[in-house]
């Protein structure tokens, strides 16, 4: 079925289309360039954009499963996707698997990439996203609390035996990028100590996270993975944190690095209430720093969890749970998982500075190719509020609205009100489209030029974005029609990319004989095959070892 | 209950010092089960999908007592590794997915063997605690088909 959408508006930042009237004509699952079509839809006075991109949200993997279970009472009543054509779902904060490609799709997201799979739950992580339909989906390995890689680091193990490993983990697990998650801090952790600032010895291996960043960084660039080290830095949520941010954009020295959900590391230490927004000074170090990338990681009020790989810190927010009741757990020594509930409340001085800062940040940042729309589903809020987001950011009076109803003394202490800036829609489109597409590698999506997958969301013009993004007219996953006005009405299978190397199994024996002494498992064992794609198919790009 | 003392033990004692405490899980990949169904419905083990609306009773959708009060029309038993694991007598007409070799008796209305991951077919297992996970591969090759192949003719022949 050849299908052409007729004289819509299109916003393609890859190709600098703002705002042009002209045809997209999909076949095969692909853009190409001919009139010729099957059928051919009216889409005058609409916008169409590609489909959008998440390039953080934590939606599959054992440590879901955990809130999910803590908290049933969020997913009692609440049953997605009655129509027998579609498979049953509950749950938003914690939503489960198919229900999520469905919600996404629902808002013009074609892909979204979970960044948080710790490697030995990597097979698990993969046969759940094998039950997100419609979504092209990926994940990013967790490093720098391991073991393996702690010792290597301590006893100075040659670059190129760390790169063998990191080689390794996103061979075996499948993985698109590599995350850090509190690097060297959840592993000090288990040695009693309760927090670990960038030039804190872990006790028990002598080296710092500034080590652990530092070698990650390098061996990322060096091995060509596409994604920029993708890190969760140290001392998230701690008043006056954006020393360690600042410092830690120092540190890299121009190579790449992606510092994830900073909005909960832009914390300043000023005030009565000794919490106040920094938002400025990591707004400015990015613009000044053209190796850096972000995502904001917003928060919104109501119910949701945080999940997190960071026990150092989830068991520290323990005794802040909404309900009271939580879980933190040690992952075969190689990261960790903690859920924590919570409710961000509007009139609370603390949470609303965090929804100001995230704002800020997102307004202060002046290249949209470097800042990334996310709420660190569910930790921020869940991912079904980016059409109230876009709002935000795209229309200064709703935002000025909203800012009415929150605590007046965190409004007072933000420069959110002075900031005129709305971003348009081409902005918008960089940075859920193009932007996400180009910083994970991925150069046949995120676009609308010819040979793209033809992921196309279509909405109608309206001056409510909010409205507008929440209900697309119509959604195309690989060029077959998913979505009608805002409700799914089709599944196709999405693709799962990742990494791949072409491994020495003389550089693994350590590496093997590690699995089999420590783990209980062996190299073979560790490496995830196509098993786990069942329903969705697999797409390695290969990088030479 | 049990658990739950334990659990919140260990976190009380993690204020100051270190502590932990180990999962053990059963036979039959019932974690792996657990898994899944937690995944796709949000919840663990014993939901209903009937109606099109997910509940999860764990006392209600107990087997034995849906057997015993009748509540429900059909029996679907599934077993590949254990063929002594064969399902409780009941007046409920049943279908026994069972491992080659499954002595059914004259109460199993149909009975279709499967395969056994890790000797004649592959499959996945998880362990007890939720993290970790093995691929098991068919040791030799077998005609007999895997559970999943299994479900996915029966649904297929469904109208």
């Amino acid at each position: 079925m050849r299908i052409k959408l007729k004289g819509g508006t299109i916003y393609d930042p890859a190709h600098q289309r703002n705002g042009e009237v002209a045809d997209v004509v999909m076949a095969d699952g692909v853009i190409v360039d001919d009139a010729v079509c099957d059928q051919e839809i009216d889409v005058t006075d609409h916008i169409i954009m590609a489909g959008g991109i998440d390039i953080h949200s934590h939606i599959a993997g054992g440590k879901l499963n955990i809130a999910r279970m803590l908290l049933p009472e969020l997913h009692s009543g609440d049953c997605h996707d009655r129509s027998p054509s579609f498979r049953l779902g509950s749950g938003e904060a914690t939503m489960t698997s198919f229900a999520t490609g469905y919600r996404y799709a629902e808002m013009g997201f074609t892909a979204a990439f979970e960044p948080a799979m710790i490697p030995v739950n990597a097979r698990q992580t993969h046969c759940e996203l094998d039950d997100v339909p419609i979504l092209d989906k990926g994940c990013y390995a967790v490093m720098g609390n391991d073991d393996f890689l702690l010792r290597l680091i301590s006893r100075k193990a040659s670059q190129q035996e760390i790169n063998n490993y990191v080689a390794f983990i996103l061979q075996s697990s499948k993985a698109l990028a590599i995350k850090v998650v509190n690097p060297g801090g959840i592993n000090a952790f288990k040695f009693n100590q309760r927090s670990l600032d960038l030039d804190e010895k872990n006790h028990h291996y002598d080296i710092t996270p500034r080590d652990v960043l530092l070698t990650l960084t390098r061996a990322v660039h060096e091995l060509g993975v596409p994604h920029p080290l993708h890190l969760h830095g140290c001392n998230l949520g701690i008043p006056g944190n954006v020393g360690s941010t600042l410092k830690t954009i120092d540190a890299v020295s121009g190579l790449p690095l992606h510092l994830t959900h900073v909005q909960f590391h832009s914390y300043g230490d000023e005030g009565d209430r000794h919490f106040s927004s920094a938002a400025a000074p990591i707004a400015e170090a990015v613009n000044a720093n053209k190796n850096i990338t972000i995502d904001v990681g917003q928060i919104m009020f109501g119910q949701t969890v945080t999940i997190s790989a960071d026990i150092m810190h989830q068991h520290g927010a323990r005794s802040i749970a909404s309900p009271k009741k939580s879980f933190c757990m040690d992952i075969e020594c190689q990261g960790g998982c903690g859920a924590v509930p919570f409710r961000y409340r509007d009139r609370h001085f603390v949470n609303a500075l965090q929804w100001l800062i995230g704002l800020e940040l997102f307004l202060l940042v002046e290249d949209p190719w470097r800042v990334f729309l996310t709420t660190d589903h569910p930790n921020g809020a869940p991912f079904t509020c980016y059409p109230h987001l876009m709002r935000l950011l795209m229309d200064r009076s709703f935002r000025a609205d909203v800012m009415q109803t929150l605590s007046p003394a965190a409004v007072k202490a933000s420069v959110l009100p002075s900031l005129e800036r709305e971003y348009s829609l081409y902005e918008i489109a960089i940075m859920t489209r193009a932007a996400p597409a180009r910083i994970l590698g991925l150069s046949h999506l995120g676009h609308l030029g010819v040979t793209a997958q033809a992921d196309v969301a279509v909405y109608r013009k309206e001056s409510d974005f909010e409205q507008m993004f929440a209900s697309p007219r119509y959604v195309f996953k690989k060029g077959q029609l998913v979505v009608r006005d805002g409700k799914v009405v089709d599944s196709v299978v999405g693709t799962t990319h990742y990494a791949s190397f072409a491994l020495d199994r003389q550089d693994m024996k350590d590496i093997d004989a590690y699995y089999r002494h420590h783990l209980g498992s062996s190299y073979d064992e560790a490496m995830v095959g196509d098993e786990v794609f069942c329903g969705t198919e697999g797409s390695g790009f290969a990088k030479a070892s | 209950m049990a658990f739950e003392f334990v659990a919140s033990w260990v976190d009380h004692l993690n204020l100051t010092q270190r502590a932990i405490c180990l999962p053990l899980g059963g036979g039959g990949n019932g974690a792996g089960a657990v898994q899944v169904t937690t995944w796709q419905s949000g919840y663990p083990l014993r939901v209903s999908y009937g109606g099109r609306t997910i509940r999860h009773e764990p006392h209600l959708y107990n087997t034995d007592s849906l057997l015993a009060d009748g509540a429900v029309d059909v029996l679907v038993w599934v077993d590949e590794w254990d063929e002594t694991h064969v399902p409780p007598q009941s007046d409920v007409a049943s279908i026994v997915v069972g491992r080659e070799g499954m002595a059914c008796d004259a109460t199993t209305n149909v009975y279709l063997p499967c395969a056994t991951s890790g000797v004649t077919g592959s499959g996945i297992v998880m362990r007890g605690d939720g993290a970790s996970s093995l691929h098991l591969k068919a040791m030799r090759d077998s005609s007999v088909p895997s559970v999943a192949q299994i479900c996915r003719q029966l649904r297929q022949a469904m109208p």
